[in-house]
C-alpha cells in the first residue's frame, strides 16, 4: 500500500481506536512511526491522506480549508460507528484537524495535538515575512512557493539526510518539496476559525510542542492549552526536537506520553504500554 | 527642474510599468511550473515591487489631494483597494482570469498616474507667477480651482497624456516667458 492511500492497523475485536492526521503537505508516511506506537499499546490505528494531498501539488492547491474539515470529521464519524473509544491525533496541521472535530462537539475520546499550528512564527520563517499579508490578501498568493529547506523540521541529522533526498527525488509523492502560499492562506484561515471557536473544545487533550520547532513557536500549543474549556489538559514541551516530533529525536518519548494520556481515559485498558526499545522501525522503512 | 511631485509621479509610473511586466512574466512562470526556489525568489520580488507600488500610490493620493485634484485622489485611492477585492475574490482554479483583471487595473491605474502629471503641472506655473508671499501661503488657498476646471483639466490631460509632455508644457512656458 502506498502512503497515499494510507494505512490501517487493526486487530481483531478492538474496541478503541486512534484516528490519525498527518501535516500539510505531508503524508501518512509522517506518522507511520507514531502509528506502530499505537498499535503496539493495543489501540488500531487509521491514517488516510488528506484531501489534495498525495497527488500533484496543483490539486493540494484547489484544496480548501473546509474540505479538510469536513473530510477529518467524516472519518471520525465513521470510526464513531465502529468503535467504543475513538482518539484523534493530529500533526501540525493535523492537530488544527483533531481540534476543529472537537469543536464540532464530537464525542471524542481524547486528542493528541503534536506540535499544533495556530502561528507560523517558528525560527525558519524567511525574514520578509512581514510581506505576508500583501500576498495573502493578493493575487500575489498564486505566484509564491516556500521552498522546504534544511533543517526539514527535523532535528535529527540522520532522518534530515534521508528526507532530504526524499524532497530531491522528483517521483517521490510523499510530501511535496513546497508550501504553496495558497495553502499557506488556507492553513491560516483554518488556524483563525480553530481560534475563534477554541472554547467549544471540551475534550480531554494533550498537547506537545518544541521549544525549537521551525515552524511554530510554542506559542501556539499555550494557546490551546490555556483557552480550550477541557477539564483534563495537559501540557508537554520537548527539548530535542524541531516540528516533526514524531520522527525526531523525541519521537519514543511523545508516543509514550501519547499512549500513557490515551490509556489514562481508556475504559479498555487491558494491554500495557509496550517496551519500545529495541523495536524501533528502521530508516529504510521510511 | 523635475520637483518632488514630478518625482513621485514618474516613479509611480516606473513601478506600476515593473509591476505590470512583473505579473504578466509570473503568469507565464505559473504556467510553466518553474522549480520552487526560482518561484519563491520570484515571488519575494514581486511582493516587494507591489509593496513599493502601494507606497508610491499613497504618495500620489496625498500629492493629488494637495493639489486639489480630488478626482485623481479618489480614483488611486479606489486602486488602493481594488487589489485586495481582486486578491480575496480569487481562487485558484480562476488564476489567471484574476490575474488579468489584476493586469487591467494596474494598466488603469497607470493611465490615471500618467494623465496626472498634467494638472499638477499646470499649477506648478500658475504658482511661478506668483510673488514669494504667496509660495509661503498653501498653494492653492489663494486660487483653488473649482471641480469644474479640475475635471476639465482631468479630461483633457486624459486626451493629452498619449502625446509627449515636455512639448506641451515647454510651448506653455515658452509663451509665458514672451
Amino acid at each position: 500500500m502506498s502512503s497515499k492511500d494510507g494505512f490501517q492497523l487493526k486487530q481483531s475485536e478492538n474496541k478503541r481506536a486512534v484516528l490519525l492526521f498527518h501535516g500539510m503537505t505531508g503524508s501518512p508516511f509522517e506518522m507511520r512511526q507514531y502509528a506502530k506506537y499505537l498499535h503496539r499499546a493495543g489501540y488500531d490505528v487509521y491514517c488516510s491522506c488528506l484531501p489534495g494531498h498525495g497527488g500533484d501539488i496543483g490539486s493540494l492547491k484547489k484544496t480548501k480549508w473546509q474540505e479538510w474539515q469536513n473530510y477529518a470529521i467524516n472519518e471520525f464519524d465513521y470510526l464513531k460507528n465502529c468503535y467504543e473509544e475513538v482518539y484523534i491525533a493530529g500533526l501540525c496541521m493535523g492537530a488544527l484537524l483533531a481540534l476543529s472535530v472537537a469543536e464540532e462537539g464530537r464525542d471524542v475520546a481524547g486528542l493528541a495535538g503534536l506540535s499544533t499550528t495556530l502561528y507560523l512564527d517558528g525560527w525558519t520563517i524567511p525574514w520578509y515575512k512581514f510581506f505576508f499579508p500583501l500576498a495573502i490578501h493578493t493575487i500575489l498568493k498564486f505566484f509564491y512557493d516556500f521552498p522546504e529547506s534544511e533543517p526539514y523540521g527535523l532535528k535529527n541529522e540522520i532522518v534530515r539526510k534521508k528526507i532530504s533526498s526524499l524532497y530531491h527525488d522528483q517521483s517521490n509523492t510523499d510530501a511535496f518539496d513546497c508550501i504553496p502560499m495558497i495553502c499557506v492562506v488556507e492553513l491560516l484561515r483554518f488556524s483563525k476559525h480553530i481560534r475563534k471557536n477554541i472554547k467549544k473544545v471540551k475534550v480531554p487533550f494533550i498537547v506537545i510542542h518544541s521549544k525549537e520547532d521551525d515552524l511554530t513557536s510554542i506559542k501556539s500549543a499555550k494557546f490551546v492549552y490555556e483557552h480550550a474549556s477541557s477539564e483534563i489538559k495537559e501540557y508537554i514541551e520537548l527539548d530535542n526536537s524541531y516540528h516533526l516530533i514524531v520522527i525526531d529525536n523525541d519521537k519514543k518519548f511523545v508516543a509514550d506520553k501519547s499512549v500513557e494520556f490515551f490509556n489514562k481515559l481508556s475504559n479498555f485498558n487491558d494491554q500495557t504500554i509496550p517496551s519500545i526499545e529495541g523495536e524501533e522501525i528502521s530508516l529504510a522503512e521510511l | 527642474m523635475i520637483n518632488t511631485d514630478h518625482f513621485i509621479i514618474i516613479l509611480g509610473i516606473l513601478i506600476n510599468l515593473i509591476l505590470i511586466a512583473g505579473v504578466i512574466f509570473g503568469k507565464k512562470i505559473l504556467k510553466n511550473q518553474t522549480t520552487t526556489d526560482y518561484n519563491a525568489k520570484y515571488g519575494v520580488f514581486l511582493v516587494t515591487v507591489f509593496s513599493f507600488y502601494i507606497i508610491s500610490l499613497i504618495a500620489l493620493i496625498v500629492v493629488a489631494f494637495t493639489h486639489n485634484l480630488y478626482y485623481f485622489g479618489l480614483a488611486l485611492s479606489l486602486f488602493l483597494i481594488i487589489p485586495f477585492v481582486i486578491g480575496n475574490l480569487s481562487s485558484y482554479e480562476k488564476a489567471g482570469f484574476f490575474i488579468n483583471i489584476q493586469v487591467l487595473a494596474l494598466f488603469v491605474s497607470f493611465f490615471i498616474i500618467t494623465s496626472m502629471a498634467g494638472p499638477i503641472q499646470v499649477q506648478n506655473l500658475q504658482l511661478s507667477d506668483k510673488d514669494m508671499e504667496s509660495i509661503q501661503k498653501p498653494v492653492l488657498s489663494n486660487h483653488s480651482l473649482t471641480h469644474h476646471e479640475v475635471l476639465s483639466r482631468f479630461k483633457k490631460s486624459l486626451c493629452t497624456m498619449v502625446r509627449p509632455y515636455n512639448q506641451v508644457f515647454k510651448k506653455k512656458v515658452k509663451t509665458r516667458v514672451n
